[in-house]
């Protein structure tokens, strides 16, 4: 039993009051955290919170100016037999554009050590992960961004680290091919690996994170489950509905009445719902809009995300 | 090592389909040693209009004058008197293009040759073909011109003898005893002159092509120990340097690329060492060096008759000069963040490198003040240990010199450029 409980214990981050400052500016300003085996943490911030920065530092790209960072027991993530480990997929599109997809991945695959037949079979999973199997003999030059994107993800998976560092690995990609990374990933993370996953989409976070920490100016302003991020800073669900008739009374359901038009502000909008039921008029209409990480976000900081 | 031969294949790839960077690694570098090489021997040839002819005359008879005279008159000959022992030398060092050798006994036949005869002699080297077709054309013409002119000389002496016989006929203050003596004595002289014109005519050749042929020739070596056989010996070790900067360059620059687009850092992300990275990029940039030494040198070997005398001199040449351009790559690879500044860098730096170190200007053309400033340029002493196994003829301790310092100049700026490359990744 002790020895699962290693094993799963084995490959977690941690990451205790890092900073990093580039000259004046403060990019990372004491954060921390940490990431269990299985999980899929995502960094939720706009511009310029610092979500590179961090992925950096845990890529052992950077090192913190102060704080530590433990990945798989190790404290130095600068160490070569760390980032065996690790898959980073930078922000910017880093590939070599006058080399064909195949080329990419093969180079990539091999400075992770992988030969022979096992390179051969992680490119071919890397194309198809990516969906450019047909495009593989081209060069990554006349790629569209979207094709170039998916695989500079494609690069950082084909070691199949323990470990895996995406830094907003779907800017500019379309729906469809979204969808397709999502699925993967979703593959990804059913094998017990560990994801970090910056975004400034609160869909994303919201659709593949298990818990998401906040980010601004370099500080974490909340970190929990996107639905106790919710429920604690989203604020209240708005329930709005339009009644046949205009009711006598609203018997203790709170809201603001004027003539057949109801509007509440309320945490638990399906009780909100079955108490407006119980008053004995039809409705006309109804829209409720329940709190997201938006709200979220807009509560903690008083600004959108992406303004 | 495994991953430094992986960049290292990964970079001469990218190379390989760069088609501008190719032509500055190969093709420029050829345009170079083949075009200037010709203008270079054009401009030779030029000068080369006049022929430096040594002049060894230990006839010292009348047709001789008569025929050095004649030979003088020509425009394209410049004929300088010489001893024989100085003469041989000068041909054999290529400051006179060939000698004629008159002997003894070559008035004494009016320059009439025949298959025995030697009594003019060419010093030549064998490989100057069309100097030495073109010296005996002039020589056999000249000895023609002669000939005639000794011809002419005697009618215009019988007519001077006749003369003088008629003189004595109606002389009247001789005795009839003394007018036939002396008539018998110019008669006899008369005869002389007839005797010697038909023999002449007889024994002389009119055309000259049989004549030709039968020119004695000595063939002269020509030893070039030290000096460049031809324009291409110059233009091809300058040429070979082009080559090397422009593929530091490229290397240099795509280090710079590599850097902004992000593939660096992906690099750094790869459980490798960035001394890996560098030494990667490094073995890429000296391949591609050799690559580019051995082509131009083949081809200067098979077209261009570019031969080294000590070719194993030739061959270490190469990978201290790779090797110090490679080190200077990886400094001039950090001298800035953009692809912008570091090219702008490196071609003004080479530019200078190359301007001062013989790579536009031959180094053996340069003016004193210029080839002392040339030793501060890297360039120079690639090209110079590069003539040093060409043509310079240098021994073992010169060209460890020059390899010393190029390997030393590589090693320095090496280090220098992982430091700061150290420096760079830990901002
Ligand atoms: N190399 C650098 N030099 C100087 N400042 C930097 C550098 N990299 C990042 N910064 C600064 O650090 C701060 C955080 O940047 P970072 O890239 O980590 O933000 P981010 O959350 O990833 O933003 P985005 O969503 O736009 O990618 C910014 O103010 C940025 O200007
Ligand atoms: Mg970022």
């Amino acid at each position: 039993m002790q020895r699962t409980n290693d094993t799963i214990l084995k490959y977690m981050i941690k990451v205790d009051n890092i900073t990093k400052s580039y000259g004046s500016i403060q990019a990372v300003a004491g954060i921390s955290f940490t990431i269990q085996a299985g999980e899929t943490f995502g960094l939720l911030g706009p511009n310029g919170a610092g979500k590179s920065t961090t992925i950096q530092m845990l890529s052992g790209l950077l090192r913190p100016d102060s704080g530590t960072i433990e990945i798989n027991g190790t404290t130095d993530t600068t160490r070569v037999d760390v980032r065996q480990n690790i898959g980073t997929t930078p922000q910017a599109i880093a590939l070599y554009e006058d080399l064909t997809g195949w080329e990419n991945l093969s180079f990539f695959g091999k400075l992770y050590g992988l030969s022979g037949k096992t390179l051969k079979s992680r490119c071919e999973w890397a194309l198809e992960f990516s969906g450019l199997s047909e495009r593989r003999k081209d060069r990554v030059s006349i790629y569209s961004g979207g094709m170039k994107r998916r695989l500079n993800l494609a690069c950082s998976l084909l070691h199949e680290p323990q470990v895996l560092l995406m830094d907003e690995p779907t800017a500019g990609v379309d729906p469809q091919s979204r969808n397709l990374i999502f699925e993967n990933i979703q593959q990804i993370k059913l094998s017990g690996r560990i994801i970090l996953y910056t975004t400034h989409y609160m869909e994303e976070a919201q659709r593949l994170c298990d818990r998401v920490a906040i980010m601004d100016h370099g500080k974490l302003l909340a970190l929990d489950t996107v639905k106790g991020l919710v429920q604690t800073y989203g604020g209240k669900s708005i329930l709005e509905a339009v009644f046949d008739r205009e009711p006598q009374h609203l018997n203790g359901v709170h809201g603001k009445l004027e003539g057949t038009q109801f509007r509440a502000e309320t945490q638990q909008p399906l009780e909100t719902l079955a108490r407006i039921n119980a008053l004995g008029v039809n409705l006309i209409s109804l829209h409720i809009k329940q709190a997201n990480l938006e709200d979220v976000f807009l509560n903690l900081t008083g600004r959108r995300l992406r303004d | 090592m495994r991953s430094i031969l992986t960049i290292a294949l990964k970079d001469l790839l990218e190379l390989s389909r760069d088609k501008f960077g190719l032509f500055w690694v190969i093709g420029f570098p050829l345009i170079m040693a083949v075009f200037f090489g010709m203008i270079l021997s054009f401009g030779g040839k030029g000068t080369m209009g006049i022929m430096y002819v040594g002049l060894i005359n230990d006839d010292k008879s009348a047709y001789a004058d008569t025929f050095i005279k004649n030979l003088h008159q020509r425009e394209s000959l410049s004929i300088q008197p010489y001893a024989l022992d100085s003469a041989e030398r000068m041909v054999r060092l290529g400051k006179l293009t060939a000698y004629i050798h008159l002997k003894k006994g070559f008035g004494d036949n009016m320059g009439i040759y025949g298959k025995d005869n030697d009594s003019l002699e060419i010093g030549i080297d064998p490989s100057r073909k069309a100097e030495s077709g073109y010296l005996q054309g002039m020589i056999v013409q000249s000895l023609f011109e002669s000939m005639q002119y000794m011809m002419k000389d005697k009618t215009f002496m019988q007519d001077k003898i006749r003369i003088r016989k008629q003189d004595i006929q109606s002389d009247t203050t001789m005795s009839l005893g003394e007018k036939k003596n002396t008539s018998q004595f110019f008669s006899a002289m008369e005869n002389y002159y007839a005797n010697m014109d038909t023999t002449a005519k007889q024994s002389s050749p009119m055309g000259g092509g049989d004549a030709k042929t039968s020119l004695k020739i000595k063939s002269i070596s020509r030893d070039y120990k030290g000096k460049p056989r031809s324009s291409f010996d110059i233009t091809f070790p300058s040429a070979i340097l082009w080559g090397i900067i422009a593929c530091a360059n490229a290397f240099a620059i795509s280090m710079v690329s590599e850097r902004r687009k992000g593939t660096y850092h992906r690099l750094r992300m790869t459980p490798i060492h960035s001394f890996q990275i560098l030494l990667g990029k490094g073995t890429a940039c000296f391949l591609a060096c050799l690559g580019s030494n051995l082509f131009l040198l083949l081809l200067g070997y098979g077209v261009f008759h570019v031969r080294a005398s000590t070719p194993i001199f030739l061959l270490m040449t190469s990978f201290c000069t790779a090797w110090c351009f490679v080190g200077i790559m990886s400094l001039i690879s950090v001298l800035g963040k953009t692809e912008q500044v570091v090219g702008d860098a490196t071609w003004g730096i080479s530019l200078i490198m190359m301007m001062f170190g013989g790579g536009m200007i031959p180094l053996i053309s340069m003016p004193v003040w210029m080839q002392k400033a040339s030793n501060f340029s890297p360039v120079k002493w690639g090209i110079y240990s590069m003539e040093g196994a060409i043509w310079r003829d240098f021994s073992f301790s010169e060209m460890l010199f020059s390899w010393s310092l190029l390997l030393s100049v590589g090693l320095i700026a090496f280090c220098i450029g992982w430091f700061r490359m150290r420096k760079m990744d830990s901002q």
